[in-house]
């Protein structure tokens, strides 16, 4: 009896952990230009502004995982990648402070911060929520706190809200993203 | 044990019965929402300029917007961090620098464009809740009502109309 008992619970703690494994960064491939992805079609672009080329390439700051920023480089498009920790370090040496894990962050600091520091591009982390018609759904959307505005948001239906998958989701994504940031001057 | 069944199926009841949501616009007839007026007081009312008083408000978040531009009263109505944007884009971040704290509030009141500050407020206990509008020119609350929250007070936006038509009385007011 006991060794059932452990053997449900050990699987039901896999099954509560199976949301918070990241899929493995991945490289672009060399033939298309983009990631492998199955469902790039699926991608819904919600917004995209025209930005100057050589201010967006300047620093992209992800959400602390390094699947984030593995990805991030692996676009080979911007000069720099770092995580919201590195840049909050970065703005504390300094001599200012920037507080990023409000999930509404001070834009005005991170106005100051751009201006103090270099500019950036600031991704948030892509979530699962219900969109506005109840449907699972998640995407990327990136704001520029010198412009004071989402520069990019994209979205694709995610069907369930378990994980976060690559092919299906993720790298879709990315390669949306990547269209955008090519086209700009 | 049937006892505890039917209470337990009228506590559903009660709960589940108050889920269904009112509209949110002002009633036509009446020029109000459609709500009891007993039970809310008004704390603090001060006489501000009506055309200082509607050019904008600013609220919490996005829920908070539909409501209060139901209100029909205000000019603009923008989230915090749509204002934050706004800042930037009109070239003020610097000046102002941030608009978290009640120094930068009253920078951004004199420097960008006169607004005021809509807060949904409960008291510690939680046995109460009201609105308050800040000004941040003046760096006063200008107005704030409150009323009790009953056991059974429905968990959606209907409970706020009361507090919500008490706040339209003091803007009507202004001139």
């Amino acid at each position: 009896m006991k060794k059932y008992v452990y053997l449900v619970l050990v699987i039901l703690l896999a099954a509560s952990c199976v949301p918070y494994i990241k899929p493995k960064p991945k490289l672009l491939n060399s033939k298309t230009n983009h990631f492998d992805a199955n469902n790039n079609a699926r991608v819904i672009l919600i917004s995209n502004v025209k930005v100057n080329a050589d201010t967006l390439k300047s620093l992209l700051v992800v959400p602390n995982d390094d699947y984030y920023v593995e990805m991030g480089k692996n676009l080979n498009y911007f000069n720099e990648v770092m995580t919201y920790n590195q840049l909050h370090d970065k703005i504390l040496e300094l001599g200012d402070t920037l507080d990023l894990r409000l999930s509404m962050p001070d834009k005005l600091k991170l106005n100051k911060a751009a201006k103090l520091f270099k500019p950036f591009v600031l991704m948030k982390e892509p979530i699962h929520q219900l969109d506005e018609k109840y449907a699972w759904a998640s995407g990327f959307s990136v704001y520029d706190p010198l412009r004071g505005e989402t520069i990019f948001q994209n979205k694709i239906f995610t069907k369930n809200a378990i994980q976060l998958n690559n092919k299906k989701i993720l790298l879709p994504l990315y390669n949306n993203f990547l269209d955008y940031l090519r086209k700009q001057k | 044990m049937d006892k505890l069944f039917i209470i337990c199926g009228l506590l559903l009841f009660f709960s589940c019965g108050f889920y269904y949501q009112n509209g949110t616009n002002l009633d036509p007839k009446t020029n109000r929402f459609k709500a009891p007026d007993n039970g809310v007081r008004v704390l603090t009312e001060i006489s501000v300029d009506a055309d200082t008083l509607k050019s904008l408000l600013i609220v919490p978040y996005e829920s908070a917007k539909e409501i209060a531009k139901n209100l029909d009263y205000f000019d603009e109505v923008m989230t915090d961090d749509q204002f934050e944007d706004a800042i930037i884009k009109a070239g003020f971040a610097d000046e102002i620098g941030s608009i978290r704290n009640r120094n930068g509030l009253h920078r951004a009141a004199i420097l960008f464009r006169p607004f005021v500050l809509f807060e949904h407020v409960y008291t510690q206990t939680g046995s109460k809740e009201g609105f308050r509008l800040y000004d941040p020119n003046r760096e006063k609350i200008i107005f704030e009502n409150e009323k009790n929250i009953g056991l059974f007070s429905p968990s959606n936006q209907a409970r706020l109309f009361p507090l919500y038509n008490s706040l339209l009385d003091y803007l009507r007011k202004q001139h």
